[in-house]
């Protein structure tokens, strides 16, 4: 059933000044720009500045506060850090002076978007990326060349919807949003002409001028099912010319257990692709969360020991493919062949089962990355005050901000774990109604034998990441061994 | 107990002129890393211990040893010890050093909590001049 238009009351657009704020043409260039210089401050202090990751403001505003607020932003409203991407900005820029004419190979899914997201998790920890400065810089430097490059070679957002690890990263998340955009009133898209949500607005003197630009990423508003893909960019905001574009308070990953057809996305259980893309983002957070903890490190250094190298890409390689691969085909594969069993006659096989229920894990990879990433906004949200002050005399050379003062930090790191615990156990809590939901809808005669199994596989999960919060951690930024 | 040597170059008085060397140098050497940017050389050399030597969540000293030119003590300094975790984000640890006997002076502080540390010690001479020494310590246990 297709969800209801919000009311007045439910419709940010709707709302005193924040409605004509987010209606205003130029809302998404003014957030962008303040990320735009947000991103030169990073570029200029990780190259200029001093080279120790607490004291540069490209390693504690990348890892520290971009990784929290962005996390916070998801599942508290939106995909707002995709709305406000500024990497976007730039090449709107660049496409003024050269117009992209080839097509992405949508064949390809989003797999190789997948790769890269898993590529990028694992150069995280192979070159302990949180403690290199410069090296964040030029990481911040590679995205914006990579979105030129890609989105001036291929028509539309490729980059956004096939490239980007962070994106692919914030649309699984977003799918734990409150907010989304999407149709006020079905009727007015049924005897809509132009479609200009999906094509854009053009001027009616001028038809090959485009005033309003449509949906980059092919979601075609009236079909539109749910945030995965949306950047929260507006565009159909903007380029509905009846003003038929809402932005709807919803119940947080009922969508996963959502399976009609999605404009540009087809069936959730015919995309192995998503799927795997659901379980990686599950998976990733517990392996992204214990590889900084004491006993990862003992592993690593045992392993190192039994490989009899020195090398760390081939120990973290071994273990990114047991805990990346192995662990999550073998925990899922065994969890849908026991659905299988639990309830035949589904006509169902275990690959179509494992596809549907993946997406159940979502919400408890979100406590996660919620309860690691939260751990570090709130324990150094305060260090950008003295940071600042830090680069300040880097880049200008004068105290221009007074001598940094340390006192300013965060939360007591204890003082953080009751917030670890709850974000850990509502993720839970979330993954396995969504399993529930999902046993109903494909197996609704025996729902709850079908849903068992990922419910003691969340239950396993849950153990293990209440587990990794409580060890002791262990910040490493020197490599294997020191 | 780990020994090491240095001899630190003081912060240059015209930082200004440094930053915009820096720029200067980025942009035309293909935006190196500000590393590659000399500094004058400081006449004052700082020799630091750390005990103990394995070092361990709880208490740590670092002793600091400051010598002139000719190899004579360096007394009346002012020596600042900033301890960080290779990880951005974790609050640091600030100590000032005593001066033990002439020259040597003494910083007792607490390893927080495992991991990679960066101890960045500061010390301001009596003739304003600063001698900074950066010193990894890895894997703290």
């Amino acid at each position: 059933m297709p969800s209801p238009g919000p009311s007045r009351a439910t419709d940010l657009l709707r709302w005193p000044l924040l409605g004509p704020l987010l209606r205003w043409r130029h809302v998404r260039a003014a957030a962008q720009i303040v990320l735009l210089a947000v991103a030169i401050v990073i570029v200029l202090h990780g190259l200029l500045g001093r080279q120790l990751a607490a004291t540069n403001l490209a390693t504690v505003l990348t890892w520290i506060h971009y990784r929290g607020l962005l996390i916070g932003a998801l599942l508290l409203a939106g995909n707002l850090f995709c709305g406000a991407c500024p990497m976007i900005l730039v090449r709107d820029a660049a496409r003024r002076f050269h117009r992209p004419s080839r097509r992405w190979p949508k064949r390809l899914g989003k797999w190789g978007a997948l790769a890269l997201f898993a590529a990028a998790l694992f150069a995280y920890e192979l070159f302990d990326l949180w403690s290199l400065p410069a090296a964040t810089a030029w990481i911040v430097l590679g995205y914006f060349g990579a979105a030129l490059a890609v989105d001036l070679t291929f028509t539309g957002a490729s980059f956004c919807k096939y490239v980007c690890p962070v994106g692919q990263f914030n649309f699984v998340a977003s799918t734990l949003s409150p907010l989304e955009v999407r149709v006020r009133d079905r009727d007015v898209c049924r005897t809509c002409k132009t479609v200009d949500c999906i094509k854009g607005r053009r001027d009616e003197r001028a038809p090959r001028v485009v005033t309003a630009r449509g949906c980059e990423l092919a979601l075609f508003l009236p079909a539109k099912v749910g945030n995965l893909d949306c950047t929260f960019c507006l565009d159909c905001v903007h380029a509905c010319p009846h003003d038929n574009a809402a932005i709807g308070f919803r119940v947080p990953g009922e969508e996963l257990a959502d399976d009609r057809r999605r404009s540009a996305i087809g069936r959730l259980s015919r995309r192995p692709d998503l799927a795997a893309l659901a379980l990686l983002f599950a998976f990733a957070a517990l392996i992204n969360a214990l590889a900084m903890t004491a006993p990862a490190s003992a592993v690593e250094r045992w392993l190192a020991a039994w490989l009899g190298t020195t090398r760390e890409a081939p120990v973290l390689g071994l273990l990114f493919a047991a805990g990346l691969v192995a662990v999550p085909v073998a925990a899922v594969g065994a969890a849908a062949a026991a659905t299988h069993a639990l309830a035949p006659g589904s006509g169902r096989g275990v690959a179509s089962i494992a596809v549907r229920f993946a997406f159940a894990l979502v919400p408890f990879g979100a406590g996660v990355w919620l309860a690691h990433y939260g751990f570090h906004f709130l324990t150094g949200v305060g260090a950008i005050l003295p940071v600042a002050q830090v680069a300040a005399i880097d880049l200008a050379g004068q105290a221009l901000l007074g001598e940094p003062d340390w006192r300013w930090m965060g939360v007591r790191s204890g003082a953080v774990f009751p917030f670890q615990l709850g974000a850990i156990v509502l993720g839970a809590l979330g993954a396995s109604a969504v399993a529930h939901r999902i046993a109903e809808r494909d197996f609704p005669s025996r729902a709850v034998g079908a849903a068992a199994p990922w419910i003691v596989l969340v239950m396993l999960l849950t153990a293990l990441a209440l587990w990794i919060v409580g060890l002791p951690m262990e910040m490493r930024g020197m490599g294997l061994g020191g | 107990m780990l020994v090491r040597t240095a001899r630190r170059q003081p912060r240059p008085r015209d930082v200004t002129r440094l930053a915009a060397a820096r720029v200067v140098a980025v942009l035309t050497a293909g935006l190196t890393t500000a590393g590659c940017v000399e500094r004058a050389k400081s006449a004052v050399s700082l020799s630091w211990t750390l005990a103990p030597t394995a070092p361990a969540v709880g208490p740590a000293t670092l002793t600091v040893t400051l010598r002139g030119p000719a190899g004579g003590a360096v007394s009346g300094a002012h020596v600042r010890l900033e301890g960080h975790m290779s990880h951005p984000g974790m609050a640091p640890v600030i100590a000032e050093a005593s001066e033990r006997t002439t020259g040597i002076y003494v910083a007792p502080f607490n390893f927080s909590m495992p991991g990679d540390w960066v101890l960045l010690v500061t010390a301001a001479l009596p003739d304003g001049e600063r001698v900074e020494e950066r010193i990894d310590v890895a894997r703290v246990r």
